[in-house]
């Protein structure tokens, strides 16, 4: 399938609180940035897509107040409430119909105007969860407790991916955390709802993602080199955790066996020279190489300690730092599409890994996980 | 060659004040059951779900889907949601159109939903334009309103919004999912009390609990599942910036233009000869004229004389709502999806005791924001 292509991102540099800035003018700068990295105007742009969060905003129907910033004044633009690589298969979804030739993908979040825990807390509805004080770190702490029981895995197991990702956002202009941290550390750092501890959790972040998105006529015949979208998947797993498995996540794990399919990959390991995956908490990335079929259950820890998706590996696993460098919340899916394209592309600058010929994008949403996307592409 | 897609299942809740009986998932379950039943399908041969609704602070749950997806008996399946304001249930039909013709999903499940009863009043209001001086919707309608009757004097008068009330009123009763089935009479609009002017509270429209439904399907099984699917023809939309001082709300550029993208699709030159009627979304009164006028179905300032020579009534040359519109149910983001789904109903020929004879193609409008956003849909009885 080689239906549309990633032509152009731009991503800010990410910061714990933008100030200075508003979501018009950060919006307003990856806009402008993605245009130029294909050399396009926005004339070019058939259909806007955006992602943003009225909560996060404090604004009922957020995207209005983004329509000039985006350029999207009197084009077709619907806002995907949810994350950034949602509006992206949905803006897929419009080049690949045959309607449109391009479309612009825009998320921003600006999580400095906002208290984290109103947001979160809001996950959870309000007869249930919400009485229990159920955010989105708790369910977090909750689904970690159960993976790592569940393999007799100790606490240090998901604090090496901290480790890796800090490292490995150093080299990261974009990053907003660029100092690399120890084990001990990591170790060191205070419980926040045990098992995970501050330095295993996602930073606030203030921040912005833009993506173009190009059918095949218009990506042949670009001036840049395509990243090709070669398969995608998205769904969502029950809304409450006593419903699922919770040291699995179903979701995820359908989605890219969706993906695989139409890219035609049969082992991912081998295979994705790259992978951008949401882990907002450091033992999520250890549940998704096994959802993503990088290993078997079970097997992550052990995966990730032998190097192979460490800086240097065969399987680099979020070389830009992850989410746990950077959390554009709401972009922060978006950006792993960046970077994914980024990778393939050969323009992924201080942070690319060798002979990238496929990468996967991945995002998470909801509580422990509930809704995944995924994305795979290829130069 | 574009893969064609058709909706071939609808389902509505009854809109009311206040639905105590139901939670928001139980709301939304209502529509979607009854879609899936009308398009005689099970749970298993939905591919994917869209789901739409208002603005969170309606629902006080962020992420609304992971709440209430699963209790629309499709379980595990995809799920996007969209919300742009009260084009938010458009929208969701029109992304599950893009599902199917992308090639991506066959059967698509578009939900919209929203419960204005538990909302905190007011929202969450703009900082940068309307919380300093609580410009909400019935005052930016009114100003409206007032441009618009401004512009056209004596063409367009008060008197030709109350006509409309009594038109939609009238039609209503012959809804049985409508929220407000009393028949009233123009000088009952005209004597009520006023709201801000030149809107008295009968041109106003009442705020519902409700939820809409409908099941997209390609082409081939769209053959399958509908003897008569109501096939997409054209669909458009628009959005204008937030920062407009020159925006002319008498004839608003955003619903011109998503009429014209739809038309250039559905390869429509003459709209009041090649179609045969439109649900529009008239939120307020005026807005019905307005939108008549701006859809291309009568000049600029012709809208009066379409509702007092009764062009536009269910028996008219023209029928401009004939479920009653948003005056009669105004279920919030459900409310764009419930006008597709009267269309569609038309041109299926299903739509029961307010059915217009003959319709072969009907069109939904919808509008949303700070009369920011606009959508059109065209319906067709052909593929």
């Amino acid at each position: 399938m080689r239906d549309a292509a990633v032509l152009g991102w731009a991503q800010t540099e990410h910061r714990r609180r933008a100030v200075g800035e508003t979501p018009q003018s950060m919006v307003f700068e990856v806009v402008t940035r993605a245009l130029a990295s294909c050399e396009m105007t926005i004339r070019d742009i058939d259909v806007v897509i955006d992602a943003g969060s009225d909560l996060l905003d404090g604004r009922s129907t957020s995207n209005r107040a983004v329509i000039d910033a985006m350029g999207a004044h009197f084009k077709e633009e619907i806002k995907v409430a949810g994350d950034g690589l949602e509006a992206a298969i949905y803006a897929l979804m419009r080049v690949t119909s045959g309607y449109s030739s391009t479309a612009l993908v825009v998320a921003y979040g600006k999580s400095s105007e906002t208290p984290a825990r109103c947001q979160t807390l809001a996950l959870s509805d309000p007869f249930y969860l919400r009485p229990l004080a159920v955010d989105a770190l708790a369910a977090g702490a909750l689904q970690a407790r159960f993976y790592l029981h569940e393999y007799g895995l100790g606490s240090d197991a998901p604090a090496l991916v901290a480790v890796k990702n800090r490292e490995a956002g150093a080299r990261n202009p974009y990053a907003q955390e660029k100092s690399p941290v120890t084990l001990e550390e990591v170790m060191a750092s205070p419980e926040l709802i045990s098992p995970i501890r501050r330095l295993e959790a996602c930073p606030v972040t203030d921040g912005a993602c833009a993506v173009v998105i190009a059918d095949r006529q218009t990506s042949r015949a670009a001036s840049v080199r395509p990243a090709w979208i070669s398969g995608t998947g998205h769904g969502a797993d029950p809304y409450s955790p006593g419903a699922r498995t919770l040291y699995r996540t179903e979701s995820a794990a359908r989605s890219a066996r969706k993906a695989y399919a139409a890219a035609g990959i049969s082992d991912p390991l081998s295979e994705l020279g790259v992978l951008e995956v949401s882990e907002y908490y450091s033992y999520q990335e250890l549940m998704l190489y096994e959802a993503l079929g990088l290993c078997g259950e079970g097997e992550a820890a052990d995966l990730l300690a032998s190097g192979a998706t460490g800086t240097g590996g065969g399987t680099v696993v979020n070389p830009s730092g992850g989410v746990l460098c950077a959390n554009p919340l709401v972009a922060t899916g978006l950006v792993r599409l960046a970077e994914a394209a980024a990778q393939v592309s050969g323009r992924a600058g201080e942070v690319q890994v060798d002979g990238v010929d496929r990468a996967l994008a991945h995002s998470s949403g909801g509580l422990a996980m509930q809704f995944s996307s995924v994305m795979v592409l290829e130069g | 060659m574009t893969r064609a897609a058709a909706v071939v299942g609808a389902g509505q809740t009854v809109h009311a004040d206040r639905r105590t009986d139901v939670s928001v998932p139980e709301l939304a379950r209502e529509a979607a059951r009854r879609a899936l039943e009308d398009a005689g399908i099970r749970a298993r041969d939905v591919d994917a779900v869209v789901f739409g609704s208002g603005p969170e602070s309606w629902e006080g749950v962020n992420r609304p889907e992971g709440w209430i997806g699963p209790a629309l008996g499709v379980p595990g399946k995809p799920i996007l949601r969209v919300h742009t304001g009260g084009t938010t249930g458009a929208a969701a039909t029109i992304a599950a159109f893009y599902h199917v013709t992308s090639g991506m999903f066959d059967v698509v499940l578009a939900v919209a939903c929203d419960k204005p009863s538990e909302r905190v009043a007011g929202g969450l209001p703009d900082d940068e334009a309307g919380a300093g001086f609580t410009l909400d919707t019935r005052e930016l309608a009114a100003m409206q309103a007032r441009q618009y009757i401004d512009r056209h004097y004596p063409e367009v008068r008060e008197e030709h919004g109350a006509m409309v009330v009594a038109k939609n009123r009238g039609n209503a009763a012959k809804n049985p999912f409508a929220q407000v089935r009393t028949p009233v009479a123009a000088k009952d609009v005209m004597a009520s009390p006023p709201v801000a002017t030149p809107l008295k509270e009968l041109d106003c429209p009442p705020l519902a609990d409700g939820a809409a439904a409908l099941v997209i399907a390609d082409e081939r099984r769209a053959r399958k599942i509908a003897s008569r699917p109501a096939w997409f023809a054209g669909l458009g939309t628009c959005s204008a910036g937030a920062f407009m001082p020159d925006f002319d709300m008498a004839y608003p550029e955003p619903c011109v233009r998503a009429a014209q993208i739809a038309y250039q699709m559905a390869w429509i030159y003459e709209p009041l000869r090649e179609l045969d009627l439109v649900e529009v979304y008239d939120a307020f009164s005026f807005q019905e004229l307005i939108w008549t006028e701006a859809l291309g179905f009568c000049n600029p300032g012709e809208g009066g004389k379409m509702v007092e020579q009764g062009i536009t009534a269910m028996d008219g040359e023209f029928p401009v709502n004939p479920s009653g519109g948003i005056l009669s149910a105004n279920p919030g983001g459900a409310g764009a999806m419930l006008r597709q789904l009267e269309a569609a109903l038309q041109v299926m020929g299903r739509a029961g005791e307010h059915q217009v004879p003959g319709v072969k193609k009907a069109m939904a409008h919808s509008w949303g924001g700070a009369l920011q956003f606009s959508t059109v849909t065209i319906f067709s009885h052909r593929m």
